[in-house]
């Protein structure tokens, strides 16, 4: 089973970077490396590949950056405005409205849900909405111009953090299993 | 599991919402279409070294990021005064091609596709790529994908990074093609030309051949007589990378044209008290308001726009369309919004063609990339045209070459107030005497989509797409009905 760890956000746009900091402490927490690395001990007893990315994507890129796997853990900023700011929440993609259905007002873009249907329909390998989980922290400064985030931000990143690792754990015991 | 809800109005502080006042008629007295601005990018940029701005405005937006790599790129040689090797600006170009395709066929397929090829009155749950490929058969998929593969895997053999491309440098590029990558690059733009002439007999076939489409693209509803803006060659013909900004006035005639660095000689910004995003208009003719006609400042920047304001295409594939894109339409210019759909293949077309040319000069794998910066960093500017619209970046520094000020112009900004008229346009022929037709939203919709406005900035958040709003205002002010999706 191949996993990958997608922080997504822009990291030059405040907290909408939050994504990017948590995949670099899920990194440096576990030893993986940033980037297409495999893990660094192949003969420990979890010998799954896993991946660990910082993307600036959305639709059909990320769809595309997603193929070959069977398991996407996504780390990305949310903003309903009706959490709490720093609230983490963990969801998977199945459980998550299309709230457009494709492109409404949209930013020249489709949907990630519609990029995977999509790519699928096509024969890509892609994992299906359940296997797509997201951690999502509740941000509400994400289009202001600066590289560090706002302290309620910045607290969420160990909580987010440690749920990315709880994900992974349970991966490989549902595994052994 | 706890079910996730996202409200789409909170999500639409600001973004993607239309505001509609009715006079005591019940007839749309005004509308106001509000999209984000990204804040503090000039305070962000200023101390910083200008080399770093091909890297840091690629950054500014998840979907153009090469359309910001060359404008800033170019913007720090004009810095540096420095005028980089015939091979480093072919390598460039060469990567800009790509990306023009690729970025072309997403919004055609993905975006323009489900309302001519699923068409306009489907519901809304068809209207996407999905109902695209249902309707028009898997194989289309494929090549969507395919193309777009192809593209990504060029800007990834000359910019080094597949996504945020990182070769150009101020005085080239760093990074040499070898003849094995040549190859393999020829080869795909070759696939693109074939792509492009299959999407361009798809339009043909599906959109001209309807005549219910072809009224709506030369209907009333999305016509606007504006003046056009558009990058051109030597022998004004459309160029996306390098060349002078041509401005044609409503009657196709020559209004001015000027170098990069004379653009604030002919761009004034208009600002109005309900955005924070300016108007870009003319200077020399002046603001007056949302109006059209050649009185009025008003310009549109699209690739409709280039294609008006240049006297062709400079490959033959595409010059072959162009022609017959202006023989269909009745002549130059055209006026009719929807036509941005058939312009953007044309220049599809003419991308792929250009992709080819390049890979296939005897010079582009020459090691000859990079010429050493030595003048003293003043202050530069660098215009491309972003698929969405020219693109200005302006960039001042010390002599140590730190940045103290920078202005940008992005490709949507421009069109700002064109999108303002024709949402107006749209909403007026849909709503009358207080009494709101169906599929409003999805005419308003086409006609901002037309622009393919792009607000990358916004999809990185979830839910990574923005939902739609028009509030209706009586002539009291009160909110009479919220339709949104």
């Amino acid at each position: 089973m191949q996993t990958i760890i997608v922080g997504l956000g822009n990291p030059i746009l405040g907290d909408d970077g939050v994504g990017w900091r948590v995949a670099e402490e899920v990194s440096a927490q576990s030893g993986i490396m940033l980037g297409d690395a495999p893990l660094p001990h192949p003969s420990a007893p979890k010998p799954d590949p896993v991946t660990i990315e910082r993307f600036s994507l959305a639709g059909l890129s990320l769809m595309e950056r997603l193929i070959g796997f069977d398991r996407v853990i996504i780390i990305d900023s949310l903003n309903t405005g009706q959490r709490k700011q720093g609230e983490v929440i963990a969801f998977t993609l199945a459980d998550m409205d299309d709230l457009t259905h494709g492109h409404s007002a949209s930013a020249h873009d489709v949907s990630l849900k519609n990029a995977l249907k999509m790519g699928r329909s096509m024969g890509e390998a892609l994992p299906d909405d359940l296997h797509v989980h997201i951690i999502a922290i509740e941000a509400q400064h994400i289009y202001d111009f600066k590289e560090d985030l706002t302290p309620q931000i910045a607290a969420a990143v160990p909580v987010a953090t440690q749920k990315v690792l709880d994900l992974i754990h349970e991966f490989t015991q549902t595994e052994a299993a | 599991m706890e079910r996730i809800t996202i409200d789409p109005i909170t999500r639409l502080e600001g973004h993607g919402k239309i505001d509609i006042f009715l006079d005591g008629n019940g007839d749309v007295a005004n509308s106001y279409f509000q999209i984000p601005e990204l804040r503090g990018f000039e305070r962000f940029c200023v101390g910083r070294p200008v080399e770093e701005m091909p890297l840091l405005t690629n950054r500014i937006c998840g979907v153009c990021p090469e359309a910001h790599h060359m404008a800033g790129v170019k913007a720090a040689d004009a810095v540096y005064n420095v005028d980089p090797p015939r091979t480093a600006k072919m390598l460039r170009e060469l990567l800009y091609m790509a990306f023009y395709a690729t970025d072309h066929t997403t919004h055609f397929y993905a975006l323009a596709g489900p309302d001519f090829i699923v068409g306009p009155d489907a519901p809304v749950a068809e209207r996407n790529i999905l109902g695209v490929i249902h309707k028009v058969g898997l194989e289309i998929g494929g090549k969507v994908i395919q193309m777009r593969k192809f593209g990504h895997r060029t800007v990834e053999m000359i910019g080094g990074r597949k996504v945020h491309p990182a070769s150009a440098i101020p005085g080239g590029v760093t990074k040499i093609l070898s003849e094995e990558e040549r190859k393999e690059i020829e080869e795909m733009g070759r696939w693109a030309i074939d792509f492009a002439l299959f999407s361009l007999q798809a339009f043909n076939d599906i959109v001209l051949s309807n005549k219910t489409y072809l009224d709506l693209i030369v209907g009333d509803v999305y016509t606007h007589k504006t003046y056009y803006m558009g990058l051109v060659d030597e022998n004004n013909k459309v160029n996306f990378y390098d060349g002078k900004v041509r401005v044609v006035d409503p009657d196709g005639k020559e209004f001015c044209k000027y170098a990069p660095n004379e653009y604030m000689n002919h761009i004034a910004e208009h600002v109005e008290p309900w955005t924070y995003l300016k108007f870009p208009y003319l200077k020399n003719v002046g603001w007056k308001g949302f109006v059209d006609g050649k009185d009025s400042g008003v310009y549109m920047a699209t690739p409709l726009s280039r294609l008006n304001a240049a006297d062709g295409m400079a490959t033959p594939l595409a010059q072959e369309q162009y022609e017959k894109m202006y023989a269909t339409l009745g002549g130059k210019p055209v006026h009719q919004r929807l036509a941005i759909h058939w312009a953007r293949l044309i220049e599809l077309l003419y991308a792929a063609e250009h992709w080819v040319e390049l890979a296939t000069d005897p010079e582009i794998t020459s090691p000859n990339v990079h010429k050493k910066p030595t003048g003293i960093p003043t202050e530069g500017v660098g215009i491309v045209e972003a698929p969405r619209g020219t693109l200005t970046h302006h960039y001042w520094t010390d002599e140590k070459g730190l940045l103290t000020k920078v202005n940008l112009i992005v490709g949507t900004t421009n069109n700002y107030a064109p999108i303002q008229m024709s949402t107006k346009k749209a909403a007026q022929s849909l709503i009358k005497g207080g009494k709101v037709s169906e599929g409003l939203l999805n005419m308003v919709e086409m006609a901002f989509r037309a622009y393919d406005p792009c607000f990358g900035c916004a999809t990185h958040a979830l839910p990574g797409q923005m939902p739609l709003e028009i509030t209706i205002h009586n002539s009291d002010g009160e909110v009479k009905e919220v339709l949104k999706r």
